[in-house]
C-alpha cells in the first residue's frame, strides 16, 4: 500500500506525518519536477506508516514515496 | 404471396436467429447482447444485408458467424461488420473472411464510415489451415485496414475476448470502444503459458486497465452496450464520411462556462497546477467536448469538440498532471490525434502550457526524442486550420509539437499570462552563469545575484515584450478567447496549402 512517484523529481514538501490518517484523493506530498509543482494524491484511504522519501530527495518515477497501512 | 417467395423469407428468418441455442445461452450467460440485438442500438433497422445465406449448407454456421451491410446514423448511411458470437463463438471461417472484406471494399468504395461491432473468439482454425495467409482470406483484414485508413472513418467497439488475429481489428480503427469486461491479446492466457510459461488472466494480459491506462491501445471505455452503440454515434458526429468531406455542423451553443471566468482559472503562478478542461469547457460550446483517451497519458488532453458549431479537435497540456510535462506516451497520443484530425479535415486547437518534454534517463531510455519527433512532425505535416494559443508556459521544445509559431500555424495567439522561453527561469540562470554563481562563496551575496539574473531572464520573456517583437500574432484579453477562435476558424475554412512533392515523409 504505497504512495508512487508519478513521475521524476525531488520531494518538495511531504504533508502528513507517521501516524496520520488518510482520505483517498488526499494530497500527500508535493514533487517539485520540471519547475512544477506536482501534488502527488493517496489513490486509497489508510493510515501513513513510514514516509519513505524526505524534503530534498531526488526520486524516479515509480519510486515509493510513503507507505500507508490500509484502513481497516 | 407465392411459395418461393414465401421460402425465401422463412429461410431468411431462421437464419436472422442466429447461432444453436447453446450459442445463446453462452452470450446471454457472458452478459453480452445476440447480434442482432446489438445492432438495433446502434441503427433504427438493418437497411441492407449481404451475405446473409453464407454457409447455407450447414444450419449452425448461420451467416457464418457474421452479419454485413448498412443502416443510418443521424441520416447518414453507415457500414457494419458485426461478429455473431452465438455461431462458432463468432470465429472467422472462410465465408465469414469473405463477407469482411466485401464490406471493407464496398465502404471503401462508397467512401462511407464503417464500424466493426468485434466479439471474436479469433480464426476458425479447423477451416482456415494454413490459409489464412492467403488473399481473400482473414490475413487480408489487416491489408484492407490500412488501405481503409485515413479515408473513411473506421469505428471499433470490442465486447469480448479476442485473441491472436481478430485482435489486430480493434486496433486498426480510428476510434475504439472496448467494453469494460472485454480483454484483446496478441495471445491468448493459454497460448502465452505455453510460448513463455507466464500464468496471467485474459484482464490482467490485455483487459480495460492495460489497454485504456498502460498501453494506449482504446480510445474508450463504456460500462453497457447502450453506452457503447451512443459513444459511436457521438464519434461518428465529429467525422467526416470519408477524407473528401467536413465534419458535420451543428447549431451553436453558449459554453458551460462564462469566457470571463478564464483569467481566474489561470493561476498567478507559473508553477501552480490547474485543470485544462475548465478552460476547454469556458471556450467551446456547452457539453460538445468529448475527451479522447483520457485514462492515457492525461498530462496531454485531447478530443473533439464544437466552437460555433463547428467541429475543432483540441489538443492541451495538462498542467494538472506531472505539470503538462510531454511524455514519451503523451507524445504518441498528440501525434496520432493530431494525424487523425488531420486525415478527416478537422482543424486544430492547441493550447500550450507546458514546461516541455520531460527530462532524465528513464524517459531517454523511452525514447523520447524519437517519439516526441513524431509529435513535432505530425503538427508540422497537419494541414488543416491551426490555432495556437499560448496560455501560460511554452518552455523548450514543446511549443514545436504544440504549434508554435515556426509550425506555421494560421495565427498564434497569447494570453497576458504567457511565458515564451528556452527554459524556465531557474533552470536558464543556472545553466548559463552556472561558474559565475559557484565562484560567489557568501551564501546571501550568492542568493541576490541569482535573483538579480532571474528577474533579467524574466524580463526577456515578458509576454509585451515578445509581443512587441511579434513572436505572437496577437496578445488577448483571455475573456475574448472564443469569440477570436470562432473568428480564425471561420477565416481559415477554406484554406489550402499542399506539402511538397515527395511520395511520403520517413516519419511514422
Amino acid at each position: 500500500m504505497d504512495v508512487r512517484a508519478p513521475m521524476s523529481g525531488t520531494v518538495w514538501k511531504v504533508l502528513v506525518r507517521p501516524g496520520e490518517r488518510v482520505e483517498t484523493g488526499q494530497e500527500v506530498v508535493i514533487l517539485e519536477s520540471m519547475k512544477m509543482e506536482i501534488p502527488v494524491a493517496a489513490e486509497f484511504a489508510g493510515t501513513v506508516e513510514a514516509i519513505v522519501k524526505g524534503e530534498g530527495e531526488y526520486v524516479d518515477e515509480g519510486e515509493v514515496l510513503v507507505r500507508l497501512a490500509p484502513a481497516p | 404471396m407465392g411459395e418461393r417467395e414465401r421460402r425465401l423469407i422463412e429461410e431468411r428468418e431462421r437464419i436472422r436467429q442466429g447461432g444453436p441455442p447453446r450459442g445463446h445461452e453462452r452470450q446471454r450467460a457472458a452478459g453480452k447482447l445476440f447480434v442482432r440485438d446489438r445492432l438495433r442500438l446502434f441503427f433504427d433497422a438493418v437497411e441492407t444485408e449481404t451475405g446473409t445465406f453464407a454457409r447455407y449448407d450447414d444450419p449452425e454456421l448461420a451467416a457464418d458467424g457474421v452479419v454485413t451491410g448498412s443502416g443510418t446514423i443521424d441520416g447518414r448511411p453507415v457500414f457494419f461488420i458485426a461478429s455473431d458470437y452465438t455461431v462458432k463463438a463468432g470465429s472467422v471461417g472462410v465465408r465469414h473472411a469473405q463477407k469482411f472484406l466485401a464490406a471493407q471494399k464496398a465502404a471503401l468504395r462508397a467512401r462511407r464510415p464503417i464500424v466493426y461491432l468485434v466479439d471474436s473468439s479469433g480464426a476458425r482454425i479447423d477451416e482456415t489451415g494454413g490459409h489464412h495467409v492467403d488473399p481473400g482470406s482473414i490475413g487480408e483484414f489487416y491489408y484492407m485496414h490500412s488501405l481503409l485508413s485515413g479515408a473513411v472513418p473506421q469505428i471499433g467497439v470490442l465486447y469480448g475476448t479476442c485473441f491472436a488475429g481478430t485482435a489486430y481489428t480493434p486496433v486498426f480503427t480510428d476510434l475504439l470502444v472496448m467494453m469494460k469486461d472485454a480483454a484483446m491479446a496478441i495471445a491468448s492466457p493459454r497460448m502465452v503459458e505455453v510460448a513463455i510459461g507466464q500464468k496471467v488472466t485474459p484482464e490482467a494480459l490485455g483487459g480495460v486497465e492495460v489497454h485504456a491506462k498502460k498501453s494506449g491501445s482504446v480510445h474508450f471505455v463504456a460500462e453497457s452496450e447502450e453506452e457503447a452503440a451512443a459513444l459511436v454515434r457521438r464519434i461518428l458526429s465529429y467525422l467526416p464520411d470519408s477524407s473528401d468531406g467536413r465534419p458535420p455542423s451543428a447549431p451553436p451553443v453558449d459554453p458551460a462556462r462564462d469566457p470571463e471566468e478564464i483569467d481566474a482559472i489561470l493561476p498567478e503562478d507559473p508553477n501552480r497546477p490547474y485543470d485544462v478542461r475548465h478552460l476547454i469547457e469556458a471556450i467551446v460550446d456547452a457539453e460538445s467536448f468529448l475527451e479522447v483517451k483520457a485514462m492515457y497519458a492525461p498530462e496531454l488532453v485531447t478530443g473533439f469538440a464544437r466552437l460555433g458549431g463547428e467541429v475543432i479537435g483540441i489538443v492541451a497540456n495538462q498542467p494538472a498532471v506531472k505539470g503538462g510535462t510531454i511524455f514519451p506516451e503523451s507524445a504518441d497520443k498528440g501525434a496520432e490525434f493530431v494525424w487523425l484530425c488531420d486525415a478527416y479535415n478537422i482543424p486544430l486547437l492547441y493550447l500550450v502550457d507546458t514546461p516541455g518534454f520531460m527530462v532524465g534517463t528513464l524517459v531517454e531510455q523511452n525514447a523520447i526524442l524519437r517519439r516526441g519527433r513524431k509529435f513535432i512532425f505530425a503538427t508540422a505535416s497537419a494541414t488543416v486550420p491551426r490555432v495556437s494559443v499560448v496560455v501560460r508556459k511554452a518552455y523548450g521544445a514543446g511549443i514545436y509539437a504544440m504549434s508554435g509559431p515556426a509550425f506555421h500555424p494560421d495565427v498564434t495567439l497569447a494570453l497576458p499570462s504567457a511565458e515564451i522561453a528556452v527554459m524556465g527561469p531557474e533552470a536558464a540562470v543556472n545553466a548559463v552563469y552556472y561558474n559565475k554563481i559557484q565562484a560567489i562563496e557568501d551564501p546571501e551575496e550568492r542568493k541576490r545575484l541569482v535573483e538579480r539574473l532571474r528577474a533579467e531572464y524574466r524580463a526577456g520573456y515578458d509576454i509585451y515584450k515578445l509581443a512587441g517583437e511579434l513572436v505572437v500574432d496577437e496578445l488577448i484579453p483571455p475573456k475574448e478567447l472564443r469569440t477570436q477562435l470562432m473568428r480564425y476558424f471561420e477565416l481559415f475554412r477554406e484554406k489550402h496549402i499542399e506539402l511538397p512533392r515527395r511520395k511520403h515523409a520517413t516519419i511514422l
